[in-house]
């Protein structure tokens, strides 16, 4: 049951929250038992900077990212994220939605904000375009849609650092497209350090201004696009089967 | 198009073809075109009389019988002598004190039943200690069936309204604790994790996402305490007691009063009835975000 049957549109918010976080991987190791997931990897990331992390499956992509959320326990090495601030919001977005199907989409993207924040929640939820859905339950939303409030729940947060797991995995290539499209210009408005794991390596070099691969727990590949956002796919292609040849 | 007889007295419509090349000849049964339209669900109050058909002639059906002399009253008496009976307790306020203190004494044992049910299933669904300290027993317990109970019960509480309750919160129990463990352990890690990500302390976390997740299994455990309710309340007031629809059946007995006897089943079933729409209403309000199947 939320607050806002009739929906206004709030006063222009800006969902930028200062400049993102800056991270500090230092020699990062994690065992599952005698399984050695990522093995001593260093990696630096700037403040914005938008980080994609590709990899066939097993190479560790997902785990780096639960490390740097706090989700997983390192092994040895040091993880740190600074902002210039204070201590720096770290909010993830999953590959499933991970909506609470017993509140509505306004209410599941203010969830865990102070109340002082509330009114980012309808700015994000106008930002995917879903502001005339805030009541609905996720049930009532089609999958594209859910992804779009689990992203608005993400931005409305106004995270330093924004961990993205094959937040478009489950979607179709359709709506994936939309999506990347949004996650773009939403990604410009925020400034937060982004770091995406994905298998799709199309949408790895069209969203990120660097290119990581990981494989066997390394990096093994570190590259950035050279080309200026939006990036059209037919330049890519030389970097794109360098890349796939790596993976395979 | 040519009519051929299948199987004797079965004939189809063949539609045979000449390949211009080798001469064969091929038939294959006809198509016709199916006409697929809509389905259209029956009107409401055509679903509702159906529903309602079977019990309305049985109950035509037993007056009759009785009314004929095929049915002995001491057996099964008429219908209208059951509404008769119905009438004069009703008009002496005798069926109304006995059903507000089996109301009472049902009421009470659910609260205290049910109510402890919620607390240690949550107890025991959140708290890996406490499910180990307290699971197994309670799993024990529960294999007691309450009959064999009544003699203990009375020695402790007597023959007074205690043990009655103490029956009834019992029986109750264990249908609440049972559920809402389940609900509690069935809640999708996922989302806990997902809430710690977006900064929810663990009391938040809980009151967010545990219980509102556990809330569908825990009315699934209300709705089977309300009705093992009615079954231990009639077990409870079989004995030693003064009051209540039960005892009503017990002292008719003694008399052979048949019609009061049915009389009281029949309010029996029509509370059961009221306590399972209770349970729906409650679902309906407080789940809406559940498609209603």
């Amino acid at each position: 049951m939320t607050a806002t049957s009739a929906v206004h549109l709030p006063d222009p918010i800006s969902l930028r929250a200062g400049d993102g976080a800056s991270v500090h991987v230092q020699n990062l190791t994690v065992k599952f038992g005698s399984n050695t997931v990522l093995s001593d990897l260093t990696l630096d990331v700037a403040p914005g900077e938008r980080v994609a992390v590709v990899g066939a499956s097993g190479g560790g992509k997902t785990t780096l990212l639960r490390v740097l959320a706090g989700l997983t326990p390192h092994s040895a090495g040091q993880v740190q994220i600074r902002q210039a601030s204070d201590t720096a919001r770290v909010r993830v977005m999953f590959q499933e939605d991970r909506l609470l199907p017993w509140l509505g989409a306004l209410d599941n993207v203010t969830l865990g904000l102070p109340r002082t924040e509330r009114a980012f929640g309808l700015t994000a939820l106008a930002g995917v375009g879903l502001a005339d859905r805030a009541d609905a339950y996720p049930q009532a939303l089609s999958g594209g849609q859910r992804q779009r409030v689990a992203l608005a729940r993400a931005l409305a947060h106004r995270p330093a650092l924004l961990l993205l797991d094959e937040p478009f995995g489950a979607l179709d290539a359709l709506t994936r497209a939309s999506m990347h499209t949004l996650l773009e210009t939403l990604l410009d408005e925020t400034g937060a350090t982004t770091l995406l794991v994905t298998h799709d390596l199309d949408e790895a070099l069209k969203l990120a201004d660097r290119v990581i691969l990981l494989r066997g727990g390394e990096v093994t590949e570190d590259v950035r696009p050279p080309l200026p956002r939006p990036r059209d796919r037919a330049a890519l292609e030389p970097l794109r089967r360098h890349l796939e040849g790596q993976l395979l | 198009m040519t009519q051929v007889q299948s199987k004797p007295g079965h004939k189809t419509q063949v539609q045979v073809t000449q390949d211009a090349l080798t001469g064969a000849i091929t038939g294959r049964p006809a198509l016709t075109p199916v006409q697929v339209a809509p389905r259209r669900p029956a009107p409401q109050w055509v679903l509702e009389g159906v529903r309602w058909l079977v019990p309305v002639l049985l109950v035509a059906f037993w007056q009759l019988a009785s009314s004929v002399g095929w049915l002995n009253p001491r057996v099964l008496p008429a219908p209208s002598a059951v509404a008769l009976a119905f009438w004069e307790l009703a008009r002496s306020g005798e069926l109304w004190h006995h059903f507000l203190v089996s109301l009472q004494r049902a009421g009470t044992g659910v609260l205290i039943g049910g109510g402890l049910g919620f607390a240690l299933g949550i107890l025991t669904g959140t708290f890996r200690a406490a499910h180990l300290l307290l699971d197994s027993s309670f799993q024990m317990i529960r294999t007691i069936p309450n009959l064999a109970l009544i003699p203990l019960v009375i020695l402790w509480f007597g023959i007074g309204e205690s043990g009655k309750v103490f029956l009834i919160a019992l029986a109750t129990f264990f249908p609440v604790y049972l559920n809402t463990l389940h609900g509690v352990r069935s809640i999708d890690p996922k989302l806990t994790e997902m809430a710690r990500v977006y900064g929810l302390s663990p009391l938040e976390t809980f009151r967010r996402v545990s219980l509102p997740g556990a809330l569908p299994s825990v009315l699934i455990g209300v709705r089977y305490a309300l009705g093992i309710s009615w079954l231990a309340l009639v077990v409870s007031e079989s004995f030693a007691a003064s009051s209540g629809i039960g005892f009503l059946a017990m002292d008719a007995r003694e008399f052979f009063r048949t019609d009061v006897i049915v009389l009281a089943i029949l309010i029996y079933a029509l509370i059961g009835k009221a306590a399972d729409a209770l349970v729906r209403g409650l679902e309906r309000r407080l789940l809406p975000w559940q498609v209603q199947a």
